[in-house]
């Protein structure tokens, strides 16, 4: 699926802020490899956007080198970075940082080289057309709404054929509906063209839904990478675990290893079926649609609750014995909202 | 629009051109404190004469010295001229003059009037007088500038500003005559005498004398004239209301400076210099002084204007004018210690 | 133009081994290092008047001791009384009639709103005269105070009229700096937060108190700074009042007592006053952004005033206008008659002096508006402590006295002018020296312009920019300039003005056979001939208006909405 030589790589890249104690960025290691969209995740002031800004040269590692295509770009082996418009690379930003004074098309038309003017032309129609704007080319960025803003950014940013195109929280501005119409469809857009791409983000909806690989991040240090699924079942830590909704601390009563369990994975046993699972004592139920929402304590880990997505909810009720046990790890992201 | 913009400023950049031409066959540039109307028609006039253009820079006697410190010889400047004999003598003093030879000022002008080494030439006097009320003050009520420190005259007087030259030249004299002690204690008590803290210009000195404000007034003589010829019926109506008094008569005579000039010592073009100085100095010249500006000739063969003979003539104080450079100082912390400001 | 993008012309992507070997550390980092090395370069420039001025601070002074036992206290209280005064008084002035005219409606509203900008084209030292009338004016007044109640009384009524005519003179023709602060302060306030206070329980009126106003706060502070580096600044009109301040204390001890010593040290207290108060407003400005509203937000809608509130907000609105503009030009206009009528007023003195006047001052404003705008997108290009303090050092020159400035700039072409380099020409006495003395005096004004124009620009579209492949200066080009067009020609337009009213430095370095509007009025003014001084005085006025006016077209938002 990748290439040998990975297209973006971080080398112990670290960034300190003047006046913070902790560094932003901590001594990352990390690839991005042709045809991959990478999703950085983490929670707001974990490192993440600094990261994404390292790399399209806005900002400047304190140690480390980052490589692009092989080829230190800065840190510090390098005498002069590289400046951001050497390196070949898209940005979408989170408010689309569209120039307010040009029009659609020459918003688009702003990061191609070609002096050519049908190739120009040709392939601003290409990418409006990618985007779902045609016929929007002489607007301003004001008169277009806040969905097709993004598009645009996304059609400029991809005009030009960057290497490697950088998202920063693109859809954080939009209501959830919106987001979730574009996010599919920036996933498409971005698969059809096999273009590579580091989303950052803080929603692990939009991670989970884009990303061929999620890069978990937290006080500036690399906490888990691995497929969606892998980061969403098998989550390293409790941080990374949370990044995607609920989870479950269960101690493994063979390994004595911690493990994290998704609420709906939960299995109910009744007391007087079988030996699986752990044992439990129901605390509350609560009804929401289709499932029930049940809380229980388990008796192996006194103190501790656990949320479990129950269907037998209504012939539950507090106080109600039995046991949990969980469903092992799926092929595939069953995540919904 | 932007259009329009862009050529307005090519237009001002074009304008600028003409500043750097080259120099035309014969000019001067004249260094000058005397920012009258009248000094550009007398330039005007030499330059129909002569063929010689003469180019002008506008500032503050002491500013002029500083930027002729600052151009050192590579200064375009070949005259200075002022209007107060303290500025020539500083300006003597900094090294900044040249003496000139020409024996047609020597004979014009009395040796009172010029630089000892010839270094400067006055080219008009003018006179710092009282100005009384005649209807609020009795004859013989008036004699001396030391007499307004009198107590008979508290809440009677004005004047202007101590940081005005005009004041600060007389105080020197004053200085000279009585002492810097007495002098001190002059300035002290006449700022106790005035009716307002010192403001505004000597013409609104003679203005606060005919509203009825003060009774005496320190002002230079020819404002007065200003105001009687100017175009604003109410200023003609104030000078009416004033008369002039020489001070001094029976002693050292009036406080009189002097406005003058000197050839610019790296100057190249002393002769054309000269030529300028002799040419201000004749009698044609000099009497159009006495009618325009209202300053009085230095030439003894000028004639007066009507105005000034009807002032009438008076004994003039013939202190060295190196007095008022030297003094100029003393004169002004003084009037800082006397609290006159 | 033909500007080839010079800045970072890099391979591409260098070939990691060609680089190994060089110690990194010892390298600028490319970021802005030909753009630092280049505003560096350019505060150099702009400092060095100032460097040599306070070369002389260290010497020893003869009369510092005496000037320090006398007048220093007298200096400092005048100058105290008049900050306080004028600054009390312009927020009145300047304040309200911008809350009104942003956000509310009434008859007359529109011409009143760029009318309240007009008095910024008079310069002090002639509103100086026409101010003066009023204590003339009240003598008879004065006499019968005396009689009826004794000298004291009269002395104190003197003094009462005459400081208060002179900070009423200085507030009405300088509120209009704060009056623009605050319509854009107003104006970029959202709706939404107003709204809320409205919500909560605020009658307009306490709305505009408890939240409108702590909002502008930074806008309304710059703007009063900018008030008081005018008054400190101000010598004509000082002088006139009878009102001695630091400046004119500079003045008297350099060219009265010969000291440049003490002198400088007075223009150094003043400084240090300035630098305070700068500090103070960076401070502030530095926490204002997390207090205004973002540039996207929805404008005010304007309340309708109907009957008697109308009627005030239009007083309210006017008032400033007739004290600050219409009263001065009406005066000026009645001298200006009386002299063209008589046959004293036959030709006007330097007509093509003028013309060259007008043409410095205009190529001077553009020249250094577009130098503050690189110079600022170089501070911004990549910000630190240092940059910022490039910024601050070069705009100190607002600070200076003109006439300090003027030796300065005469001290450092003097020195290099000895040096007779084979390649420099003579600069001493030429245009040249004058429009840099004006750069080093008013860099401060499109800088701010620049500042403000870049901050709401914000950083994103110059990093989009770059990705997409534009180096700085292409970005600039491309992106900054056609977006800070608006502020660039109000800042051009505004410093135009101010060349244009300049007094001190314009008189100490024209060269030769060079008149500006400002020196033709002030020497007909010393010699005390007010009513052909009034030609002059209009003029300058006029030509400022315009440029003012035109300056408050280009500020009204640039984009067309729909």
């Amino acid at each position: 699926m990748s290439d040998r030589t990975p297209l973006l790589s971080f080398h112990a890249v670290t960034r300190h802020y003047r006046g913070n104690r902790h560094a932003a960025v901590n001594a990352i290691d990390l690839d991005v490899y042709r045809g991959e969209i990478v999703a950085l995740i983490g929670e707001s002031g974990s490192g993440k956007t600094s990261l994404l800004r390292l790399a399209a040269g806005l900002e400047s590692p304190d140690g480390g080198e980052i490589l692009i295509d092989g080829r230190v770009v800065a840190g510090g082996s390098i005498a002069r970075e590289i400046p951001p418009e050497s390196r070949h690379l898209g940005l979408v930003f989170q408010d689309g940082a569209l120039f307010p004074h040009l029009t659609v098309e020459r918003n688009v038309a702003y990061g191609l080289t070609t002096k050519d003017k049908k190739t120009r032309v040709d392939r601003i129609a290409a990418c409006l057309e990618l985007v779902g704007l045609t016929g929007k080319e002489k607007r301003f960025p004001h008169e277009l709404s806040g969905g097709e803003r993004q598009r645009l950014a996304l059609a400029r940013a991809i005009a030009p054929e960057p290497k490697l195109l950088l998202l920063d929280e693109p859809f954080s501005h939009l209501d959830p509906a919106l987001r979730r119409k574009l996010r599919e469809e920036i996933r498409d857009i971005l698969q059809r063209l096999g273009q590579t791409a580091l989303l950052v983000t803080h929603d692990p909806e939009d991670a989970l839904a884009i990303a061929s690989r999620v890069v978990i991040i937290d006080g500036g240090n690399l906490m888990q990478t691995g497929t969606p699924a892998e980061v969403y079942r098998r989550p390293a830590n409790q941080y990374c675990a949370e990044r995607f909704g609920p989870a479950n601390r269960v101690i493994d009563r063979e390994t004595g290893e911690e493990t994290w369990k998704r609420p709906e994975d939960a299995r109910w046993i009744p007391c007087d079926v079988a030996n699986e699972g752990d044992p439990v004592v129901i605390e509350t139920i609560r009804e929401m649609g289709a499932i029930y929402e049940v809380r229980v304590s388990p008796e192996t880990q006194p103190g501790e609750t656990w949320l479990c997505f129950l269907k037998e909810g209504e012939i539950l009720k507090p106080g109600d014995h039995g046991r949990v046990a969980w469903r092992g790890t799926p092929d595939r992201v069953a995540w919904k909202s | 629009m932007k259009k329009a913009l862009f050529h307005s400023l090519l237009a001002a950049l074009a304008a600028l051109v003409p500043c750097s031409q080259t120099r035309a066959a014969e000019e001067i540039t004249l260094y000058t404190q005397r920012h009258y109307e009248f000094d550009e028609a007398v330039h005007r006039l030499f330059t129909e004469k002569t063929g010689i253009v003469v180019k002008v820079v506008k500032a503050a006697s002491d500013e002029l010295i500083v930027r002729l410190e600052e151009e050192g010889a590579n200064t375009p400047a070949d005259l200075y001229m002022t209007a107060d004999g303290g500025g020539l003598d500083r300006a003597k003093k900094a090294g900044l003059l040249q003496p000139f030879t020409s024996p047609v000022i020597l004979e014009k002008v009395p040796a009172t009037l010029r630089d000892p080494e010839s270094q400067w030439v006055a080219l008009t006097k003018r006179a710092r007088v009282l100005i009384y009320s005649p209807a609020r003050v009795k004859p013989g009520e008036l004699s001396t500038y030391e007499d307004l420190a009198d107590p008979k005259w508290r809440g009677r007087l004005v004047a202007r500003s101590s940081s005005n030259i005009y004041n600060q030249s007389l105080m020197t004299t004053v200085i000279e005559a009585n002492g810097a002690e007495a002098a001190g204690a002059w300035a002290a008590a006449v700022r106790k005498n005035m009716v307002r803290p010192p403001q505004g210009s000597d013409r609104d000195q003679i203005r606060a004398v005919s509203s009825g404000l003060a009774d005496v007034a320190i002002a230079n003589t020819y404002y007065l004239g200003l105001l009687e010829t100017s175009e604003d019926p109410k200023d003609r109506d104030a000078a009416a209301a004033v008369k002039i008094f020489f001070p001094n008569q029976e002693g050292r005579g009036a406080h009189v400076n002097i406005s003058g000039a000197g050839i610019v010592k790296s100057s190249k073009k002393a002769a054309l210099a000269t030529q300028f100085l002799e040419f201000l100095l004749s009698d044609e010249i000099q009497s159009m002084y006495a009618e325009e500006t209202m300053e009085y000739p230095v030439s003894e063969t000028a004639k007066w204007s009507d105005i000034q003979l009807k002032w009438g003539k008076f004994v003039a104080d013939d202190v060295a004018f190196s007095v008022l450079g030297d003094r100029n100082a003393e004169a002004v912390r003084l009037f800082n210690e006397a609290g006159w400001e | 133009m033909a500007i080839t993008p010079q800045a970072p012309a890099l391979p591409i992507v260098a070939p990691v081994a060609d680089r190994r070997s060089l110690p990194s550390r010892w390298r600028l980092r490319w970021r802005g290092d030909r753009w630092g090395a280049g505003a560096a370069l350019l505060t150099g420039i702009i400092a060095l008047p100032l460097l040599a001025i306070l070369f002389y601070l260290g010497q020893e002074s003869v009369e510092w001791n005496h000037l320090a036992e006398t007048v220093l206290v007298r200096y400092l209280t005048n100058t105290l009384i008049l900050v306080v005064g004028v600054s009390l008084l312009v927020l009145v002035m300047g304040v309200v009639p911008a809350w009104l005219v942003t956000t509310c409606e009434f008859r007359g509203r529109r011409l009143l709103s760029w009318a309240l900008i007009l008095p910024l084209a008079i310069p002090t030292y002639i509103a100086a005269f026409v101010f003066y009338q009023g204590p003339e004016a009240a003598i008879p007044m004065m006499i019968k105070i005396r009689l009826r109640f004794g000298v004291e009384a009269f002395l104190l009524a003197e003094q009462v009229i005459r400081y208060g005519l002179l900070i009423v003179m200085l507030a009405a023709v300088l509120y209009p700096y704060v009056y623009l602060a605050c319509c854009s302060a107003f104006s970029r306030q959202s709706r939404a937060v107003i709204e809320a206070a409205r919500c909560l329980g605020d009658s307009p009126g306490r709305a505009f108190f408890r939240a409108a106003l702590p909002m502008a706060r930074p806008g309304i502070v710059a703007g009063v700074a900018l008030v008081i580096m005018e008054v400190i600044n101000d010598y004509g009109a000082v002088h006139f009042f009878g009102v001695p301040t630091l400046t004119e204390g500079i003045f008297r001890t350099w060219f009265g007592m010969g000291d440049k010593v003490a002198a400088l040290r007075l223009a150094g207290i003043m400084m240090l006053v300035v630098a305070a108060l700068l500090a103070v407003e960076q401070w502030l400005r530095g926490r204002a952004r997390y207090v205004e509203a973002d540039a996207g937000s929805i404008p005010m809608k304007r309340l309708p005033l109907r009957g008697g509130k109308a009627i005030l907000a239009l007083l309210a609105c006017f008032a400033p206008v007739a004290l600050g503009f219409l009263f001065p030009v009406g005066r000026l206009l009645h001298w200006a008659g009386l002299h063209l009528l008589s046959d004293a007023g036959s030709g006007f003195p330097a007509g093509m002096a003028l013309v060259r006047g007008l043409g410095l001052a205009l190529a001077t404003a553009f020249v250094v508006t577009a130098l503050a705008a690189l110079f600022m997108y170089a501070v911004r290009l990549r910000e630190s402590r240092l940059r910022r303090a490039l910024g601050r050092i070069a705009g100190m020159g607002y600070a200076t006295p003109g006439a300090v400035i003027a030796v300065g700039v005469l001290v450092v072409f003097g020195t290099l002018d000895r040096f007779e380099l084979p390649l420099l020409p003579l600069v001493s006495g030429t245009l040249f020296v004058i429009a840099f003395a004006y750069m080093v005096r008013f860099f401060a004004i499109p800088l701010q312009f620049t500042r403000a124009g870049l901050e709401r620009i914000g950083k994103p579209l110059e990093e989009a920019s770059r990705l997409l492949g534009h180096p700085p200066l292409q970005t600039f080009l491309r992106v900054d300039l056609p977006l800070l067009r608006a502020p660039l020609i109000a800042a051009g337009m505004l410093l135009f003005v101010d060349i244009l009213k300049e007094l001190p430095l314009t008189l100490i370095l024209r060269p030769a056979n060079f008149e500006t509007l400002a020196t033709t009025a002030y020497s007909l003014a010393s010699e005390a001939r007010l009513q052909a001084c009034a030609v002059p005085a209009l003029l300058i006025i006029a030509v400022g208006a315009v440029g003012l006016l035109f300056m408050n077209r280009w500020l009204q938002p640039p984009l067309k909405n729909e």
